[in-house]
């Protein structure tokens, strides 16, 4: 999607025909895979998921309440991962709708914009579970 | 044994800094396949890497374009084939995508063109490394660029993380009671990359790798108990 994002049309019917196929891309490939991703977050990145079983309920309470304060890129808590994730992709889909709706280079760098940092965000998450 | 590594199409990642190593980039357009998925790239002796980054003309929905990059690594000549594997990456990752064949992997995680986290590269590291060893290669190498699933590793090590927030030790003991020393012994090997600071005098990363390199369990076990206080038998 980003370099389609990234290269102007030929027409208005050629950007059209970009925005139509963003959109699609993100409704078809992205918004089902990052809502599915999301769903475990942050439960999926806490100690807890590993230490359940060896450790009393409200041990794995306070490690998880610590590690969820353990910073995990440039300002983000790990708690908030989840939320800025969200906060982006809503930005991403907001930017492709208007781009889809009134194509115009300027709606397509903004879509651009927004889903390349959306892209960033997700890149830069943790993969695996996160030690206090 | 030697190897070589190009990266291809296009070469707009950091491939020599993250691995180590040269890596001689090529630009390849599209999906020639009169370039590198021909046998006479590969004329030399020694085993040939090749990174291979198709952007959009290879997604994940691709299958059919997928089967033609197949087929051409298994029309390469007998006496090439089995000296060359191609690592197809890309900035999204290819979640569906599976090679049907040894010598071509589509790899699962995203690669950013500025960005490798430092796990990542030593597992990338750990596989050239594999790849340069004189062993044969079997289909289990691109394993190698996976951290393991090792749950009781992964679980001793953040029972061990947890040391100065709860009384650990009733689940480490259980932990070594239970689990075998192998899984541990790794568990053991990541603790020690990441301790930071302990009320003893820590370990070092050089003291367990080369205990744990010495197979001496005993040695290691012995440490972790100086740090964590007693351990049963």
């Amino acid at each position: 999607m980003l370099p389609v994002l990234n290269t102007p049309g030929d027409s208005p019917e050629d950007s059209s025909r970009r925005a139509g196929l963003c959109l699609e891309d993100w409704s078809n490939e992205v918004a089902p895979r990052l809502d599915a991703a999301l769903a475990m977050l942050p439960d999926c990145l806490l100690p807890g998921l590993l230490l359940r079983g060896w450790l009393d309920d409200k041990a794995v309470e306070r490690i998880d309440t610590v590690t969820l304060n353990t910073v995990v890129g440039e300002n983000l808590l790990l708690r908030n991962v989840a939320t800025e994730i969200r906060g982006s992709a809503e930005g991403a889909r907001s930017a492709l709708g208007k781009y889809s709706s009134s194509p115009s280079n300027a709606s397509r760098s903004q879509a651009f914009s927004k889903v390349m940092t959306l892209r960033i965000i997700l890149q830069q998450s943790p993969k695996n579970v996160v030690l206090p | 044994m030697q190897l070589r590594i190009f990266s291809v199409y296009p070469a707009d990642r950091l491939w020599s800094f993250w691995l180590d190593r040269q890596v001689d980039e090529r630009q390849v357009a599209n999906l020639d396949p009169e370039t590198f998925q021909q046998s006479d790239w590969y004329d030399e002796s020694g085993r040939f890497l090749v990174l291979v980054h198709f952007s959009n003309l290879l997604k994940d929905e691709h299958k059919e374009r997928a089967a033609a990059i197949e087929k051409h690594w298994r029309d390469l000549d007998d006496g090439v084939r089995e000296r060359v594997w191609w690592l197809v990456y890309s900035g999204t990752g290819y979640w569906d995508l599976v090679s049907t064949i040894p010598g071509v992997h589509y790899f699962r995680n995203p690669v950013s063109r500025e960005w490798l986290s430092d796990d990542e590269k030593r597992h990338f590291r750990q596989f050239v490394s594999a790849l340069e060893a004189d062993e044969q290669i079997g289909a289990t190498i691109w394993a190698k660029l996976y951290p393991t699933e090792n749950v009781a590793a992964a679980t001793l090590l953040a029972l061990l993380t947890s040391s100065e927030l709860t009384d650990i030790q009733p689940a480490i003991n259980k932990l070594l009671a239970e689990r075998r020393m192998e899984s541990l012994a790794r568990a053991h090997r990541q603790f020690a990359a990441r301790v930071k600071q302990s009320p003893k005098t820590p370990p070092t990363l050089d003291f367990w790798v080369a205990a744990l390199g010495e197979g001496n369990y005993s040695t290691v076990r012995d440490q972790l108990v100086e740090v964590l206080g007693a351990v049963p038998d």
